[in-house]
Formats: C-alpha cells, structure tokens, sequence
C-alpha cells in the first residue's frame, strides 16, 4: 500500500562514479532546511521541507521557522518537525496539523508529517510509543516518515523494527553528521540487507558518497535524498 | 564522550558514536552504529588548537573556522571586558558530548554563559490549552488596573482574551461600561490583526489612542508599528515559503518606519519604547537597507553589556540578518567605521575552503593556504582599527599563520603576555595563536609557554585550550610521562581519555586504572585500554595480572559506545561471555594459558570465541589513523602519534588462518576454524573478523575470494561431516 502510493516518488538515479562527491544534480528529492531554496538547475521531483521544531527548553511548543506556505504543486512534499523532546502537548499536534492542512489548502501536494528526532538519550521503546500515540492522533491522510539511522538492522531490536512497521510508513536513513558523510556507510548498508521497512537514504551535498553495491536491489529502498547545504555561520 | 555519562542512562541505544572518529581519526564502525539520527546538528571537531575551516563549533579562541557567533560574542566581551560569574559549562547532551571543555557550540556557549534550568521531560504533561497567545497576562494586568471596569466585565474580556489569536471569537457578548467597551474594541482590533486584516486593525487601533485607559492607549498607538510590519512582510515568501526581499511591500516598511516615530515621539519612555526603537532594524532589513542596518548593529555590538544575554541575542540577530547576506562583507569593509563586524568578517573571510573526496584526502587543510582575503586588503583596514592595535595585530598575525608564512612575523607581532591571569577572549586568542606559531617553529621555549598560559587562563574553556596545545606539544616530543605525571597541568579529562585511547604505553595505562586522583570514567578508560590491547597485542602475562584491576562487582556493560558508555564496559574481562558451544574455560583461564604457550591451538580459538561473544568485532579503540572525515590531519592533532603500546592487533580472521596453517591442529579444532572462518563472511558476505574499515576498498581487500569461502565450506561438510559444526552450516556467504 505505501509502496504503490509512494511509488510515484521512486527514482533511480544514476550512480556518481567512484569516489565523487554528491552533485544535487544527480538527484530529484531533496530536504530543505528554511532559507535554502534548490539552485535552478535541480528539477524536485520529492521534497522534505522543515516547517519547524520543538525545541528543548520550557514548556513544549511548535516553533515554526518557515516563513511562508510553500506553493509547490504538483510536487510531492513532506513536512518536516524536528524534535528535540517528546513530551508533546495537544498544541504542538495541533499546530502541525494546521500546518499540514494550510499546506494542503495552499494546493501542495503534502505526502504527510516528518518526525526528525533523535531518540539517543530517550530509548526506541519510548519513541514507538510516541510514535505510535503520534499515529494516532494524526488525521488518515497524512502518512507518518521519521529519519533513521543507519544501524537498526545490526544493533536494533527486531520486535522494535516490527513494532516499528506498522507505525510508520517510511524512514530516511541519514549517512551524514554536519556536512560530512561517515566514513564505513559502505559497511553499514551491507548489514541492512532485508531492511523490513521502506527506506529512503539521505545524502549530504558534497558529502562522499559511492553506492553501497546492493542497496539498488534492496527491495524496500524508495531512493535518495540529497540534504541542501544552508550557508555556514 | 567523557562527561555524558550524566545524562544518558541507558547504553544500547546511545547517541553520535562518530566522534569518536572524527576526534583523532578514524575506526568508526568500531563504535558501531549511529543511533536515531537528526538532519544537520552535531559536529566534530578535530581535536587541535588551528580551526582553518568553518566546522559548526567554536573554540575559547577567535579562529576562522569558529562559529560567527561565537567570534562575535568573544569579541565584544573583549572589548567590553567582563568576567565569567555565574557562569558554567552545561550538562553535555548528544549534540556536545563529543566536545569536552575545549570546543563549544553557539548554543553550548549561551547556556554556559547563561545557564537556565533544564525542563522537566515529563510525557504525562499533556493537556495544555491548546493556544496559548502571548499577551495575556499584560492584558489581564491592564484589565486588573482599572476600576472603571465591572468584575463581571473583567471576566468576560479575559475569556475573549484567550481566544483571540486562535481562531474564531464569539463576540456576542455583554460590555456596557464605557472603558470595558474599550477593551472589548481593542480585542476586536487585535483578531484583525491576527487575521492579517490589516486595513480593519488600523482602523480599530487608530479609534483607540485616546482611550480612557492608559493601557489602551498607548498599546493602540504602537500597534501600527506591528501592523505595518506584519503586512510587509506578509506577502513576501517565495514558493519555498522562505523569506523573499524582493517581494516585501515597501510602502508598508516605510510606513512601519514613521509609525515607529510617531510612538517614540509621542511615548519618549514609553512601556514598548525599547521594542519600537528595536524594531528599526526590521524595517532597516525588510527595506533591504543594509549599509544603515550593518551600522546600527555596529553600534549595538558596541555598546550592549556582554555579560547580559541581550549581547547573545544581538550576536545571533547580526548572524541572522546581516551577515548570512552574501553583500554583507562588502558593505561592512566599504563603510570603513565598523571594526567589530569587519573583524568578524575579516575572519570569515581566512577560512579556507573545504573540498570532500574520501578516496582522495584534501591536502592538510592546517597547512598554508591561499584565503579570500589577501594580505594587502587585510593592510589596507588599519585605519578601522585605529583605536584597538592588539585587534588588528590580532588579524594579521592570523592571516600569516592560516596563509603559511613563517613564525617569526607572528611571534614579532604578538609578545608573550601569559602573566596576566584572567585574559579577555581576544587577548587569550592572541596568546594561542602565539603558542601555534612557536609550535610550528619547534621554539624551545613552547612547553614553558604553554604552562604559563594554562595557569594564567579562565577555567572556564581557556584552562582546557590551552592545555591542548601543551599536551599536543608534548605528544609530538614523546613525553606521555609527562603529561601523566603526577601534579601534570593536564587536567581535562577529555584530553586525558583521548590520550588513553590512542597512543598510551602499557605503564601509564596501569598507572591511570591506580590513579585515585582521577574520575573513574577515566580509571576505567585506563583499564578497559590496558586489558584490551594485552590481549589483542598477545601480552597474555600481563593480561593476567592486570585484570585484577577489574573493580568488583563490574557489570560486563557494553561496548556499542565505548567511551561514552557509563560504566565503561570493563567488566567484560572479568564476567562476558566465554563460550557458545565450543568450550572455553573463562577469559583468564585461557589468558593464562596463552602466556605459557602464545599459540596453544585451544586457547587462540577460546580468544576468538571471546572477541565474537563480547562484540570486540566491530570494536576498535580510537587509532591513530591519519585521516578524519576523508581528510589528513597532521601531528599537531590530539592522539595522532605512534601507539606506545607495543606490538600490533591480532585480529580473529588471522587465529583461524592459522589453526588450518598447523599441521598438527585436530580434527576438531580444524573444523571449527573452517566453520568459524566461513561464518567470518556471514551473512553479509565481507569479513566481519577483519576490525573496522573506513572505506570500501579496505573493507574489499580484507575479504578473500569467494572461492576460498566455498573451499572452506566444503572441506568442513566433506572432510569433517560428523562434526556439529559441519551440521550446523548450510550456506556459505
């Protein structure tokens, strides 16, 4: 079901040759962070865009940091939420939802809600159930995605993935920490053979990046998406 | 790695093992995975005092490669000196464990310098009303003030109150009295305004600035300001829904401008007075002023106290409107009167480019370099920084160190000044960039200079730095025993450990696990180091000797962050596993029998079995590997030095190359090398028994053929059928 709704967005993109860097331009779905706009002569096909974050530090609140309503149809789009705590109160839900029905409203063609978090010092168990009480309170419409890692599949608790599945319809794993890819990806895509969800795998511009050998044939990949660099500080 | 202890409880699912990395070089998948991972947040910095490239963090010094932020704000707490009370460096988390005390991010160094309690993490907190519009309370208090309003009045404006903003407002309600109609007629003006009509929030403001209420009143005629400004920028968004300059509807900015001035004037010390000359700037900004909006934040860096947190919140408003502007450095340098910012951009302008290749490493990216900013335009600024010769003297000593040239000119530049304790951030950052130049002329006189700057600097970050360029001073001489000799001024514990997990020698390795005077994190790194290359580097004896120092009671723990994991998982050696179906004794016991006899066939397979039961497979300690991030560091990095600890890694492939290399290996120990050897490849068909790689070429070169796994494979079924383990394989990978 997801598979074929998604299908839209599958790309093949053709592999960058040996030892180069991640060149937006071989590529057709992207994550934009607020303020960085993709240059001319991409072509989105996909995107993931940060509407805005729930920060640690008083009480729990969407901050919403894009601006405006994107007007991107007929391209798919997700809308992004990072996180940095999980103790969520009906205003953040219902602050997102809002986002996602004015985006709808503005015409986009919104595929669902992004949860960017990153669940190190809370424990997967607690984040699936988040996940699973976000799931709940989200409308049907919206499709549930969450950013990964790159190491479920050799260290993750496999009762956890399949509780995880039917939670969440896709996970886009990240192989980058700041601007740099990490080292040994090559590795951890050869564990992740089988991955039981779909999958997209998110690549840093100007990141290094050589196609692990198998993941073309992974059955749930659904194919990259390349992270927009904004300007340094 | 060291300090995060205090906040994660629980080990299996730890957060960025990279750091570890990108530290001092290189075994990542030692560290096995990354967790749950977010977009684009946690950096590493490479741990050395040179910062020639933008790296997402900053140091105690100014250097290029620091956060603009950062640079700023040391900056003007230079300028305006203050000192650190109150201040402390915050509880670590996943996006600065990696840090210690010599790096810091823009928000590690506000909440040092600012600290605010940590919010409760509490799932059950829900219920919260679901909008929540600020004002409220400024409203309540108003409404409370006056008297001419009836109680039962009160109560029904704040309940309007509370809706407006938030959606649709029921206004069919009863206010009668004279002032409570003002207030009514307020809250319809401001669901105008929160409704983005703008023409009908005029209107109904403009009836109010002679209210019977002062409140009113005086909140009436400042809300043209926002007005204006809203509904400039209302419409100015591109497809992205990210800012559009081009689109802001000027005549609004401009009429945002005059109704700022006709609040000031009318409300000289008025209760938004600050906020009104405070919104100048958006107006400066949404007209695209920039020249006269880089001005009014010159003078603002200037003159705001830097030890309140304003001077944050400026530093991080100036990053955010002006100097994320590709126009901004040149507006700044054309002015010719703004030294702060021209300093900041000045330094922006002397990092040098980065260019990713994992194949192929850039060169020394701390090596010389040809930065944006030449040396000439830099000479022609002397005049902006006329009133501060230590700021420029500053700039150019870093232009010449970051460009290649030789010391002297910057030791000529900068004197020596370590005597003078509790040093500004742009004094302490002229005295590293000494002590970098000295370094890099091999000056007899570093370490000297080095321990006067340790001992002269804020304990706060500065202590730490400096003490970086000492250890890495004495790194490069071959004197550990210095650094961990007693009463050493090294005191960082990050430092400390990093040495430990790199190149430290088996003596101070057993000296650290004794050291009382120390955190027990950093005992244990000590012991953990010291028995895992014992064992890996064959020094059996010692092995059994040294895993007394197992403290008791240790749990096995685990090694899936290593350093960050608390307690360190040095109960491994003491109670992990031993065996899974071939027998093995416990670890000592097969210890103690390899440091009889080092190749006793039994004893190296039970080695093997004890690596693969614990997880040591995808374990390596931090290496001196010269690369980090697909770039080459040099010697001037921490932990980059030869291993002091003698001989090499035996890895698990190599035990069962062996064994079927003996002759004289049983039938049973030969079929358990061959299952073992095949299983090496399981399931994901590269040799999991090879250590760690970093990139796939050595992943490759450690695997052999694919007819050599299927030699192993069918020599087990044939040769050995009877045996478990022959029944127990059914592929080969």
């Amino acid at each position: 079901m997801v598979s074929m709704l998604l299908a839209g967005c599958r790309q093949a993109p053709p592999p960058p040759a040996s030892g180069q860097t991640v060149d937006p331009r071989h590529y057709a779905s992207f994550y934009l962070w607020p303020g960085v706009s993709p240059s001319a002569d991409l072509r989105p096909k996909l995107l993931y865009l940060l509407d805005g974050e729930v920060r640690r530090g008083g009480p729990p609140r969407f901050l919403r940091l894009r601006p405006g309503v994107p007007k991107l149809s007929p391209t798919p789009l997700w809308l992004v939420v990072r996180v940095e705590r999980l103790d969520w109160n009906e205003s953040v839900e219902a602050a997102l939802i809002a986002d996602l029905d004015r985006w709808r409203m503005a015409g986009n063609n919104v595929v669902g809600l992004q949860v960017d978090f990153d669940a190190a010092t809370h424990g997967i168990g607690r984040y699936r159930q988040f996940l699973t009480n976000l799931r709940a309170r989200l409308p049907a419409q919206w499709r549930l995605s969450i950013t990964g890692l790159m190491d479920w599949s050799a260290h993750g608790d496999p009762q956890e993935l399949r509780a995880l599945r039917s939670v969440i319809d896709e996970v886009v794993i990240q192989t980058y920490q700041g601007r740099q890819t990490i080292p040994g990806y090559e590795a951890y895509f050869r564990k992740m053979r089988g991955f039981p969800i779909p999958f997209r795998v998110a690549l840093v511009q100007g990141g290094a990046w050589n196609p692990p050998t198998d993941l073309a044939g992974e059955r749930a990949f659904l194919g990259y998406v390349v992270f927009l660099m904004r300007t340094t500080h | 790695m060291v300090f995060f202890q205090k906040v994660r409880k629980t080990g299996r699912l730890s957060s960025r093992k990279a750091f570890h990395a990108a530290m001092t070089g290189a075994a990542l998948l030692g560290f096995a995975g990354l967790a749950w991972a977010c977009a684009d947040v946690t950096s590493y910095p490479v741990w050395r005092l040179a910062a020639p490239e933008y790296d997402e963090v900053g140091r105690p010094a100014i250097a290029p490669g620091n956060d603009t932020r950062i640079n700023l704000l040391w900056l003007m707490r230079s300028l305006h000196p203050v000192g650190d009370t109150g201040a402390a460096y915050p509880e670590p988390d996943w996006a600065t464990e990696q840090l210690g005390h010599s790096f810091l991010t823009w928000s590690s160094m506000r909440a040092a310098l600012w600290p605010h309690p940590q919010p409760t993490d509490d799932t059950s907190a829900r219920g919260d009303p679901a909008c929540a519009a600020p004002g409220q309370a400024e409203f309540a208090a108003a409404l409370a003030a006056n008297a001419a309003v009836p109680v039962s009045e009160r109560s029904t404006l704040l309940a309007l109150r509370a809706k407006v903003g938030c959606g649709p407002v029921d206004w069919a309600v009863t206010v009668n009295s004279a002032q409570g109609r003002e207030f009514l007629a307020y809250l319809k003006a401001a669901a105008a305004f929160h409704a983005a009509d703008w023409q009908a929030a005029r209107d109904g403001f403009a009836t109010l600035t002679r209210a019977r209420d002062p409140w009113v009143a005086e909140t009436s005629a400042y809300m043209p300001i926002r007005i204006a400004l809203q509904h400039a920028a209302a419409g100015a968004t591109d497809q992205y829904g990210n800012f559009d300059g081009g689109k802001v509807d000027v005549g609004a900015a401009v009429e945002a401008g005059r109704a700022i001035a006709a609040y000031l004037k009318a409300w000289p010390h008025g209760r938004y007075t600050a906020s009104a000359q405070g919104l100048t700037r958006r107006v400066l900004w949404l007209r695209g002023d920039m020249a006269e909006l880089a001005h009014s934040y010159e003078h603002l860096a200037a003159t705001t106290p830097p030890d309140s947190e304003a001077a944050a919140d400026l530093a991080e408003e100036i990053d955010g409107k002006l100097l994320a502007e590709g126009k901004a450095d040149d507006v700044i340098r054309r002015a010719g009167d703004m030294p702060l910012l021209l300093a900041v951009t000045d330094m922006r302008q002397m990092r040098k480019a980065r260019s990713y290749s994992e194949t192929a490493p850039s060169t020394d990216p701390a090596g010389p370099a040809k930065l944006p900013l030449s040396a000439n335009e830099l000479a022609a600024q002397k005049a902006v920084f006329g009133g501060r010769p230590d700021l420029f003297a500053f700039l150019q000593a870093t232009h010449a160190y970051y460009s290649g040239e030789p010391s002297a000119s910057i030791l000529a530049a900068i004197p020596a000044d370590t005597h003078t304790p509790g040093a500004t951030p742009l004094a302490f950052s002229r005295q590293v960039l000494r002590g970098m130049a000295l370094a890099d002329s091999r000056d007899a006189g570093e370490a000297g200079f080095w321990a006067g700057l340790i001992a002269a600097g804020r304990p706060l970050y500065q202590r730490p730095f400096a003490e970086l360029g000492l250890a890495v001073h004495w790194q490069r001489q071959d004197r550990l025993d210095l650094i961990f000799a007693p009463g050493s001024p090294i005191e960082d514990q990050m430092t400390r450990e990093i040495l430990l997990q790199t190149i430290a020698p088996p003596s101070i390795l057993r000296a650290e696990a004794a050291n009382t005077g120390r955190p027990e994190h950093e005992r244990d790194i000590a012991r953990f180091i010291l028995l895992y290359k014992s064992l890996s580097h064959g020094a059996y004896a010692d092995f059994v000797r040294d895993v007394a120092l197992v403290p008791t009671g240790a749990p096995p723990g685990t090694l899936y962050d290593f350093a960050g994991e608390n307690p360190v998982a040095v109960g491994l050696f003491a109670h992990g596993k031993w065996s899974d179906g071939f027998a093995c004794p416990p670890l000592a016991q097969t210890a103690a029998t390899l440091a009889r006899s080092p190749l006793d066939r039994p004893a190296r397979l039970c080695l093997g079995d004890f690596w693969r039961l614990n997880g040591f497979d995808t374990f390596a300690p931090l290496s001196t590997a010269r690369m980090v991030w697909g770039i080459s560091v040099g010697p001037e990095t921490l932990g980059n030095a030869p291993d002091r600890f003698p001989g090499a890694p035996l890895r698990r492939d190599a035990i069962y190359a062996a064994i079927l290399a003996d002759p004289q290996a049983t039938p049973d120990e030969r079929a358990y090398a061959l299952y073992r050897s095949v299983m090496c490849y399981a399931p994901g068909g590269y040799n999991e028994c090879a250590g760690v790689f970093l990139t796939a070429d050595a992943m490759n070169k450690a695997s052999v053929a694919k007819s050599q796994r299927q030699a192993w494979f069918l020599e087990l079924k044939r040769r050995y059928p009877d045996s478990p383990w022959a029944k127990t394989l059914r592929y080969y990978w």
